[in-house]
């Protein structure tokens, strides 16, 4: 497939778009569910921005500011260099070959941006976010390169355009559904959101964000939102068939899945409780590991058998 | 009118509240709660979170050196509200928002503004010490409380932690406002089904699940209110809790307490009776759900009788030893102590 050079602005747009369209869905379901009324509810997340725009930054006692503002303003960066690989239709900002590892590189970036956003503070609450978030990482991390290196092997190749091109018949969604799901888990995780929300939980008084304020926080939870989306849109061309599709014009197909994974996540975070790491480590290692793994080999035999 | 002020009464329409709950205040507290969910204003998570300090007083003296520490760690825009009596919450929740938006008042607040400089959340020097698998590891001591998120305000655990894991742990208790004359803490109490879900609405925002926390706050609210159709908002909750798979498991086997401990503390109520079917957190927030459910079907004394919190506060250290912070916080929100009804007591210097 041959891709178009697309403008790394347009892109920042659409990921802003979604991150934002994400965080008002969120605000509406979370309205409904506590029953105040969802029309003001839709503007929340404007809203909250303002009041961090003009608040005060923080800082705290003999903080390492450096990399704690690092950390917590890397989340958006890593977020936006993750989805360049991600194809529109037939346009995308960074055609890599090696566009997978691309953005499996950026998801392992977050575990080093969000140990420094708990760390920098020289706050106990930080910290022990920071602790909660490498436990649930050293979990979900594992299964999901296993779950990327799926579609890869199927396709023959680790160009998301040619992952894609491998779906005409097929999406690799039906092929191989653990890798999926195991994505999708990974995704919450990625994005510190719904039962992987653990490092941030209020039982910390916020955890990793426990000593972010002003536009710091502001950032930080942009970030969360835009690494949301920006799992929604890589599953898209892994495993949904990318802009496959009949009648609509490929980049508006890329769109409407995009959107209705993200609007998944969203609805589906709401309707479970936390993980604890202590909890879901074993869950990791014992069954979503060795699942993904025998996803690949299955993969493989499929991929070797075909050729 | 300048950006500034666009910015701040946008922002002042869905401000943050930290709210402050000595002991003795659940009237006010719940009063807030309940406003504050219908007007979608959410809960800040510290004082980094906040926009309002709530104090639902009048404040004890021995809370103000806890008030002044939050106060210094928000940043601007702050303003601060103070409620004695519960049908004072809407006036201060206005008033809180017109402060917010007040464009010159915040430009004083953060003037004054120490922007959470110097934080007295600093680290102490970290010394070493022995762990549980015989390692010598660093060891920080550290104060959960007296305000954290749906924590039981005025509980300090002082605790020794390694990593996230509490070595040791200490319990003492910031006291509440004094008695109103001749009522004791009769003041406080509610319908025991309002209790029994103000505890799982808690336990369930320390378990991260938001919008089950908000189902038993409405659950509660409807209960407190006498609404008709709060029996059928609790059968709902009670579905949606028991159906969770993932709830029990990350609740079962924690913080267990056997049923001759429980009788040795001189507990009487749901954590009495939880101890019976395995003791744990999840027996616990069951046995919270069959009470409110029974007690709302006409069987208010079978439900009735809330556990000693001076027993429960016994209990509590060697419930959360040897556990990390997370399974520690449920098992604080799964004791749920009513610390307005412990004998009044002096508070140690510290």
């Amino acid at each position: 497939m041959q891709a178009t050079a697309w403008s790394p602005l347009v892109l920042l747009a659409v990921l802003a778009a979604l991150a934002l369209a994400a965080a008002c869905l969120d605000a509406v379901l979370a309205a409904r569910a506590a029953g105040s009324p969802a029309a003001p509810a839709v503007v929340a997340p404007l809203r909250d921005g303002a009041r961090l725009l003009v608040a005060q930054r923080r800082t705290t006692l003999a903080p390492d500011a450096l990399l704690w503002r690092a950390g917590g303003g890397g989340l958006l960066v890593a977020a936006a260099l993750a989805t360049a690989v991600v194809p529109f239709g037939d346009r995308v900002v960074q055609d890599t070959g090696v566009g997978v590892v691309w953005f499996n590189a950026f998801d392992v970036l977050i575990w080093g941006l969000v140990w420094l956003t708990g760390w920098g503070p020289n706050s106990v609450l930080a910290l022990a976010g920071g602790y909660r978030f490498l436990a649930l990482a050293l979990s979900y991390e594992l299964p999901l390169m296993f779950a990327l290196t799926s579609p890869a092997i199927a396709a023959g190749s680790l160009r998301v355009g040619d992952v894609v091109g491998a779906q005409s018949g097929l999406w690799f969604v039906v092929q191989m559904p653990v890798a999926f799901a195991v994505y999708l888990l990974a995704v919450f995780g990625f994005s510190l959101s719904g039962p992987f929300a653990q490092p941030v939980a209020a039982d910390l008084g916020g955890g990793v964000a426990a000593e972010l304020g002003g536009v710091d926080r502001l950032l930080f939870q942009a970030g969360r939102y835009a690494l949301l989306a920006a799992g929604a849109a890589f599953a898209v061309p892994l495993f949904l068939g990318g802009d496959h599709g009949p009648l609509l014009p490929g980049w508006l197909w890329s769109v409407v899945k995009t959107v209705a994974v993200l609007a998944a996540l969203v609805a589906l975070r709401r309707r479970v409780p936390l993980l604890r790491g202590e909890r879901f480590t074993p869950v990791g290692w014992v069954v979503l590991l060795p699942a993904a793994v025998a996803q690949a080999l299955l993969t493989s035999v499929i991929a070797v058998a075909r050729a | 009118m300048g950006l500034t002020a666009r910015l701040l009464r946008a922002g002042a329409a869905r401000p943050r509240l930290l709210l402050v709950a000595p002991p003795g205040t659940r009237p006010q507290r719940l009063a807030v709660e309940r406003l504050a969910r219908q007007s979608g204003w959410p809960a800040a998570d510290g004082p980094a979170d906040g926009d309002v300090l709530v104090l639902c007083g009048p404040a004890p003296p021995a809370w103000q050196p806890v008030l002044d520490e939050l106060w210094r760690d928000m940043a601007a825009p702050r303003t601060r509200v103070e409620l004695t009596a519960a049908t004072e919450a809407l006036p201060a929740l206005r008033a809180a928002r017109a402060g917010l938006a007040d464009v010159a008042r915040q430009r004083r607040e953060a003037a004054l503004a120490s922007r959470g400089e110097p934080a007295r959340r600093d680290l102490p020097m970290a010394d070493v010490a022995d762990d549980r698998d015989g390692l010598r590891l660093d060891q920080l001591h550290v104060t959960l409380g007296p305000v954290l998120p749906a924590w039981p305000h005025g509980l300090r655990l002082r605790v020794a932690l390694q990593g996230d894991v509490l070595q040791s742990a200490d319990v003492d208790v910031l006291d509440g406002p004094p008695p109103l004359p001749g009522g004791g803490a009769a003041y406080d109490v509610i319908p025991t089904a309002a209790a029994r879900l103000d505890g799982l609405a808690r336990l369930l925002t320390v378990a991260g699940w938001p919008d089950a926390a908000a189902g038993a706050a409405r659950a509660r609210d409807a209960v407190l209110a006498a609404d008709p159709s709060a029996p059928a908002a609790v059968a709902r909750l009670a579905r949606r809790l028991r159906r969770s798979r993932l709830l029990a498991a990350m609740t079962a086997g924690l913080g267990v307490l056997a049923p001759e401990a429980a009788a040795r503390y001189g507990l009487t109520g749901p954590v009495r009776r939880a101890a019976a079917a395995g003791g744990d957190v999840r027996a616990r927030w069951r046995q919270w759900l069959v009470d409110a459910e029974e007690a709302l079907a006409g069987g208010e004394h079978a439900a009735a009788g809330d556990d000693d919190p001076a027993g429960l506060l016994d209990v509590l250290p060697g419930l959360v030893t040897g556990l990390d912070l997370a399974a520690a916080r449920l098992v604080v929100a799964s004791l749920d102590p009513d610390l307005s009804a412990l004998a009044p007591h002096p508070v140690p210097a510290s």
